[in-house]
């Protein structure tokens, strides 16, 4: 059901002796109000849930590589130079892996909302001077953990113009970005004997990879953040 | 001790079923507690990805753990092989890793508490020719049994160092990530987690306590729902003053250098607060931010952030560690009522003499 209030309402700590507990021994257990209340609560907490950051990182500030094809007025991931920036590379290339991440369905079922979220990309950009020239952006993700961008889904920009802008690259997350994952871990590691185990994690992992490119001069993509929205 | 299995996906929960006159049966207490339990032990949101490095160097990672019935904390790191595909040298790589808190509690490598390939232990790095140019390869991935490693660090708030190390050429460091993980399992000894079991029908519905079954225990996971909160922004650069990272020597407030869009106008970090008690406020919703920072000359700094709530800015005054340190947390707000739900935060700073560096800045929200 729609999670309708928004919110968590405020009642007392569970375990308290007090007649403004609603659950507390020898109350009574209603409809109505009390399970209206959970009912709210838990609906908004099951929605929010499947939200949050998965990065923050500061960026690039000093972006000269170029695109790596030499058409690019519709940029796709071969357009982008994925290797390496600190591999000793001129002019080093602007890509950045956002991490592996576990990705969590919508809680509650509402017919225009996908129950996968959407991951999206903010950076602050500067363009290059001309406006005749660009900056190129791609967010991309992959199913499960990889180590490249091979069969990735993404959006890939180029952004005109001059000065500093806002940028922004949502990619929707699906059945083809998702990859359902169950890992054992290992923990900690004894002077003897085998590490203990513990519960298995499941769930659904993406790897989530930017990168950029300049057509003239310098340019920047900095105050890089992705989230997962609704 | 009693477990079972939880169940991945929160129950779909009708007010249809809750109108007053219904009948309080046994199916609305099992998907209360499956809902609970998947927001409280399936879906913990405290994360960390350190952007690649080159050469040797150090990074900070604060963490504060969600609450104890999240129990493990998973760490990897990523290496990019030498490009050069004609270089036959070995090289060797390592990361290691060392955890304190805030009460100067520390766990050094190597330790039984910290995985291998996350203690020091050197690899050597694939050659250049094996790959694909843009293709990356697993460091080492590592699992932290967070209730063993609590035992040492007993104060919440942690910092995480990494010390990567290369012994020569141009074999990088990718990224380092860490995310809590899911629990899999309901555990009545936990402090959180409501067995659905005990709720089925034909047995009675109580009111229980926190500790056992019943309406109590299905309340006080929702507590650890609520407490599962979001790390907002966690920021690192390397632990160096000579990289270019985020400083200032200004007496007053202003952008720092290595965090401006030129003139005096600071980087926007655009994030997604979450909403718990105060959906589309001005005033927000409260979190909190600490900076992992060091002052030279003898001066006395101070950071401000702006988020643009109503109370904003706030300030974290009286930083005057000469070496790398984590400041104390400041309380702030965050606003919820912005365009998508999304807010802005800008930070300057100051320093009575010498320079303010900064290394790392953890944003998180405490609701």
């Amino acid at each position: 059901m729609t999670d309708t209030i928004g919110r968590v309402i405020r009642s007392v700590a569970p375990g308290t002796v007090s007649t403004s507990n609603r659950f507390a021994s020898k109350r009574p257990l209603s409809a109505g109000a009390t399970q209206l209340l959970l009912t709210s609560n838990l609906n908004h907490l099951a929605s929010e849930s499947a939200y949050r950051m998965i990065a923050t990182v500061p960026g690039f500030d000093n972006i000269l590589n170029g695109p790596a094809t030499t058409t690019f007025s519709s940029p796709t991931l071969d357009t982008f130079d994925w290797r390496p920036r600190h591999g000793g590379i001129t002019p080093a290339p602007s890509s950045q892996c956002l991490g592996t991440h576990l990705v969590y369905r919508r809680g509650t079922a509402e017919p225009s909302t996908p129950a996968w979220p959407k991951a999206v990309l903010r950076a602050r950009i500067e363009t290059p001077g001309s406006g005749l020239d660009y900056i190129g952006s791609v967010f991309a993700v992959t199913a499960g953990r990889t180590s490249t961008v091979t069969n990735a889904k993404f959006t890939a920009v180029n952004t005109p113009g001059t000065g500093w802008k806002d940028l922004e690259i949502t990619v929707q997350l699906d059945e083809t970005t998702c990859a359902p994952t169950t890992t054992s871990p290992m923990l900690g590691a004894p002077t003897s004997g085998v590490p203990g185990i513990t519960e298995p994690i499941v769930g659904f992992l993406s790897t989530f990879w930017c990168a950029f490119y300049s057509t003239s001069g310098k340019v920047q993509a900095v105050a890089i953040t992705v989230s997962l929205e609704p | 001790m009693s477990t079972e299995a939880l169940i991945p996906d929160p129950a779909l929960l009708s007010y249809a079923l809750t109108r007053t006159g219904a009948t309080v049966r046994g199916a609305h207490a099992i998907n209360a507690a499956t809902s609970a339990n998947v927001c409280a032990l399936g879906r913990p949101a405290k994360i960390a990805v350190v952007q690649g490095l080159g050469g040797s160097n150090t990074v900070h990672v604060g963490y504060v753990r969600s609450h104890a019935s999240i129990k493990v904390l998973a760490v990897a790191w990523y290496y990019y092989p030498d490009p050069d595909v004609f270089s036959t040298t070995n090289r060797t790589i390592d990361v290691k890793m060392t955890l304190s808190d805030a009460a100067a509690n520390t766990i050094t490598s190597p330790s039984t508490r910290i995985p291998r390939g996350l203690d020091g232990t050197a690899i050597t790095a694939m050659h250049g020719y094996v790959s694909l140019g843009d293709e990356s390869f697993l460091g080492a991935i590592g699992y932290f049994d967070l209730d063993d490693v609590a035992t040492v660090l007993t104060d919440t708030s942690w910092d995480l160092k990494f010390e990567w190390t290369r012994s020569g050429g141009n074999v990088s460091l990718m990224r380092i990530e860490l995310w809590e993980c899911p629990r899999s399992a309901v555990n009545d000894a936990d402090v959180h987690g409501a067995l659905t079991g005990p709720l089925n029908p034909g047995n009675p519905i109580l009111a229980g306590t926190v500790s056992t079954r019943g309406y109590e225990r299905i309340a006080r996971t929702i507590e650890g729902a609520v407490a599962c909160n979001r790390a907002l922004l966690n920021a690192t650069w390397p632990a160096d003053t000579t990289a270019g990272i985020p400083r200032t020597g200004s007496a007053t407030f202003t952008a720092f250098t290595g965090m401006l869009e030129g003139g005096t106008t600071p980087w926007p970090w655009r994030i997604r607060p979450w909403v718990v008690y105060d959906p589309n406020s001005a005033s927000g919703e409260e979190a909190r931010v600490r900076y992992f920072y060091q002052v030279t000359g003898g001066g006395t700094a101070a950071v401000r952030i702006n988020t643009g709530a109503t109370a904003s800015p706030f300030d974290t005054t009286g930083l005057t560690s000469a070496t790398w340190a984590w400041s104390v947390w400041k309380t702030v707000r965050i606003p919820t009522n912005g365009t998508g739900r999304i807010a802005t935060v800008t930070f300057e700073g100051k320093t009575t003499a010498g320079t303010l560096y900064v290394a790392g800045i953890q944003l998180e929200s405490v609701t």
